[in-house]
């Protein structure tokens, strides 16, 4: 089956002549959850930017469902690929919640009962029904990040970009997007996040593309990216805390990567009994 | 180091006028000088709230009905301005490029020290000054604009500096920064201990905060929960857990190899200290 | 870029911005005291050894560019069609004939906008924002006036970018901002709604900011930037005196008129001389980028 993203040799080059990616391969299929990561400047928002057409190529092809991006009006590609920004105020504006959620399908024309249904998934999946009333503005920056994304959400798109969806937030404003992407997941969106935070990752274990001064220099599980820390030093990404402890126990299973708190936990678990046994355990070999 | 206490809270109650219950509740604690306190706690506990008491945006800028006493080093505030405030406690804020207003890099760091009325040569020496301090030599005449998130952000700190205050506030100075923004300015805060300041931060990184300040004071819905050492803070993970709030990494790590597999490494809270405890454990 | 300033070893930058004030006006009394085509002419002329002094030549040349526009819409349509004109002066294509007296009502018109175009375009380009403001104080312009001054420069490369994030934004909510002329109204408010809160947000939080650097703080304030009269300010304002003095004694003692139809139709041809080759330049350049790819 055909990629839903299909990248091909994309280049691209601002008006003011800065190159922002260069020659960049990237096919996204079906229920996958990829996070691009990167420093800032990197061109990991450049790249993502192309999926719904906001950026065109300056060369190469990007293809979403298979419709060329270049051939195709930007309203259109977004009701394909949602793309929820940083900061909620660039998106909403209008008084109440139920509002929002209605803008998007109202841009788009669809019918009437369509929109309903549309809305009414987003008001379920977000479990809004108290909060339609509300003025975006009354809520707290992390539910007003939230009402964001369901208003992308009630579009009702193929594919979710989340751009830093827990820049800002405390801990549980993070459990609860770690909640949201694996409930995008399950509900057969492609999700795709550009973020730092290496926590969520970790967690998620999914597909990370690096993205490192305008090229793509790693696309692969986040257990496998992680363990060359080359990498994530030229990349400026510093591995989730427990990692950086696992990588200085040398008795843990070198073969493994242990990006949460769990994987650890799990390798004490099956390894107890031995631990017992030897009572000690040191840190030579 | 001093003993003398450089801030001390007492009875600190604060309402905004159009709220039915206040949003800081007899807050009490004193910090030493030349010492680091690490304010956290969920969204919309107060933090800000509590940290803008401190130089007087609370409640001369932003009003409300404030209570209870705030003296700094011995001197009571309440009858400051916050400009008044402005060369002994500094205030960092969250978003770079909010703070900034002036055209070059040299003039963003003078304009504090203008409305101070330092004299020009002053100015100058202070400005080379900062500048080292923050890691930003050579950008004299750059715009502020053009710079990065993480430089802007030390740009905002060397500004702050400069004006030569005694306490420094930092309300999550990194928090919209990435990563290498977010190294660069932790790299900075981690010396103005050395140049004789006492800090206050606001973080929701609980790892870094860990190994960065010497108190932490744990706010939930305006009220001080817990105060003390990160280590004191961050051994009480039920008591945080309750209140949807988290510990490092390596705590909530050593916390559940004791409760599920009865493997006991105390409570590290940094990753060097988590090395040297894994590395001899002992089964209870 | 943050402001139009654009700094260059010059005398003229040297200059207080008070002194460059007064030149401004100077420059716009000046105009408006001769109603005589060819005295706005020598005007003209007369500042360009100032633009060469200030090392702007080719920024002052391009930022003149958008005034021809003006000019050659004025000196054309002015010429022919104001009921002014009574005296035939000379006819294009059958019937449209430009009058001796509206050629001059024109020119004096066009010549002012480049005239006081050109004073602005000096001042603007050689002053440096915070120059102004400290010198504003010094004219006992309140600090938060001038600040406020100063603060314009710097937000306006902000509120632009952020206008290109809330377009990108929007967009990727639907709106298509390529529909037709009727849709695009409506989606006025969903760009400035956000470009609004935004804005306010920021100056809001820089209020804050202002106060923890002690703006509001009583008693002397210095500057880093140095601004003195020096004996090049006086030299140039006493010649600005001079020149007024004179040109007060001609324009009412005197009522000199030096312009002739000759001068006004070389004039007309001169500047759709220029407009054709800056229109020349421009699809020059299009056609040159289209084909370089």
């Amino acid at each position: 089956m055909e990629p839903f993203i299909k990248v091909t040799g994309v280049s691209h080059v601002y008006p003011n002549g800065v190159t922002a990616i260069q020659d960049v391969n990237l096919e996204i299929g079906e229920g996958e959850i990829v996070a691009v990561l990167g420093s800032n400047g990197s061109g990991k928002t450049t790249l993502v930017k192309h999926f719904n057409g906001l950026l065109k190529p300056t060369t190469g092809q990007v293809t979403v469902g298979n419709m060329n991006t270049k051939k195709e009006r930007i309203a259109k590609l977004s009701s394909l690929v949602g793309y929820v920004f940083q900061n909620p105020n660039h998106q909403t504006f209008l008084p109440t919640v139920r509002q929002e959620l209605y803008y998007g399908c109202k841009n788009l024309k669809i019918s009437e009962e369509e929109t309903e249904k549309r809305v009414k998934k987003a008001i379920e999946l977000f479990e809004l029904e108290n909060l339609l009333d509300a003025n975006p503005f009354d809520l707290n920056s992390s539910k007003r990040k939230e009402i964001g994304m369901a208003s992308i959400m009630a579009i009702s798109p193929k594919v979710v970009v989340l751009d830093e969806p827990t820049t800002g937030q405390d801990h549980k404003g993070c459990k609860r997007v770690l909640e949201l992407v694996k409930m995008f997941h399950e509900h057969g969106h492609i999700v795709v996040l550009v973020t730092h935070d290496m926590q969520l990752i970790g967690e998620l274990n999914c597909r990370v593309v690096i993205m490192n001064k305008s090229r793509k220099i790693a696309d692969d599980r986040a257990d496998v990216v992680f363990k060359n820390q080359e990498l994530l030093k030229t990349a400026d990404l510093q591995p989730p805390q427990v990692m950086e402890l696992a990588n200085q126990l040398t008795y843990l299973n070198r073969n493994e990567s242990y990006l949460t708190i769990d994987s650890i936990v799990k390798w004490f678990k099956h390894n107890k009994k031995g631990l017992e046994e030897e009572r000690k355990i040191g840190t030579g070999s | 180091m001093s003993n003398r206490d450089a801030i001390v809270v007492e009875n600190l109650t604060f309402q905004y006028p159009d709220t039915e219950t206040p949003v800081l509740k007899n807050i009490h604690f004193t910090l030493k000088e030349g010492e680091v306190l690490g304010i956290i706690g969920r969204t919309g506990s107060g933090k800000t709230t509590l940290a803008m008491c401190l130089n007087r945006l609370v409640p001369t800028v932003i009003q409300g009905n404030l209570e209870g006493t705030i003296s700094v080093f011995g001197q009571d505030i309440s009858q400051r301005s916050v400009a008044d405030m402005a060369d002994k406690v500094g205030f960092v804020f969250q978003e770079p490029e909010n703070q900034l207003s002036q055209m070059t890099v040299e003039e963003e760091i003078a304009f504090g020290m203008g409305n101070l009325g330092i004299s020009r040569e002053e100015m100058k020496y202070r400005i080379q000054e900062t500048l080292k301090q923050v890691g930003l030599e050579g950008f004299e005449k750059r715009s502020p604009l053009a710079l990065s998130g993480g430089q802007q952000q030390r740009l905002a700190i060397a500004s702050v500096m400069a004006m030569r205050p005694s306490i420094m506030i930092m309300d999550e100075p990194t928090s919209m920064l990435d990563p290498r923004g977010k190294n660069e300015v932790y790299d900075v805060l981690r010396k103005i201990k050395t140049y004789g300041m006492t800090g206050v931060i606001i973080d929701h990184e609980v790892e870094r905060m860990a190994s960065y300040c010497d108190k932490i004071l744990v706010l939930d819905d305006g009220e001080v929960i817990m105060f003390g050492t990160p280590k004191e803070v961050f051994s009480e993970l039920t008591l945080l857990h309750e209140m949807e709030m988290n510990a490092p990494q390596v705590t909530e790590l050593a916390d559940r190899l004791r409760k599920e597999l009865q493997i006991d490494v105390g409570s590290p809270i940094t990753v060097e200290e988590a090395v040297k405890a894994f590395q001899i454990v002992s089964i209870k | 870029m943050n402001s139009l300033y654009i700094a260059r070893e010059s005398m003229i930058h040297r200059l207080d911005p008070r002194t460059k004030i007064l030149f401004v006006l100077f420059i716009v009394i000046s105009s408006f005291l001769f109603k005589d085509p060819a005295m706005q002419l020598i005007l003209l002329i007369g500042m360009f050894p100032l633009v060469l002094l200030s090392k702007l030549v080719k920024q002052y040349l391009m930022s003149m560019q958008f005034l021809m526009l003006f000019v050659v819409l004025i000196m054309t349509i002015h010429g022919i069609y104001n009921p002014i004109g009574e005296t035939p002066v000379f006819e294009i294509f059958g019937g449209l004939t430009f009058k001796y007296e509206s050629l001059v009502y024109a020119s004096v018109m066009s010549f002012r906008i480049l005239v006081i175009g050109t004073a602005a375009v000096i001042f603007v380009m050689t002053t440096h924002p915070s120059d102004l403001a400290i010198a504003l104080m010094k004219w006992k312009v309140p600090h938060s006036i001038a600040f406020m001054f100063l603060s314009t420069f710097q937000i306006i490369p902000i509120i632009a970018r952020e206008a290109k994030i809330v377009m990108e934004a929007q967009q990727a909510r639907c709106l298509d901002v390529k529909a037709n002329i009727f849709e695009r109204v409506k989606h006025l408010v969903p760009l400035f709604a956000p470009l609004f809160i935004i804005t306010f947000v920021k100056v809001h939080q820089l209020s804050y900011v202002l106060e923890c650097r002690a703006f509001s703080r009583n008693g002397v304030k210095t500057s880093l930037r140095e601004t003195k009269i020096s004996s090049l300010d006086y030299m140039f304002i006493s010649g600005m005196l001079v020149l007024l003095l004179t040109e007060l004694y001609l324009s009412f003692a005197q009522q000199i008129s030096l312009t002739t139809s000759n001068l006004l139709v070389s004039s007309l041809f001169a500047v759709w001389a220029v407009f054709f080759i800056v229109i020349v330049k421009f699809v020059y350049k299009k056609v040159s980028v289209f084909i370089g790819g």
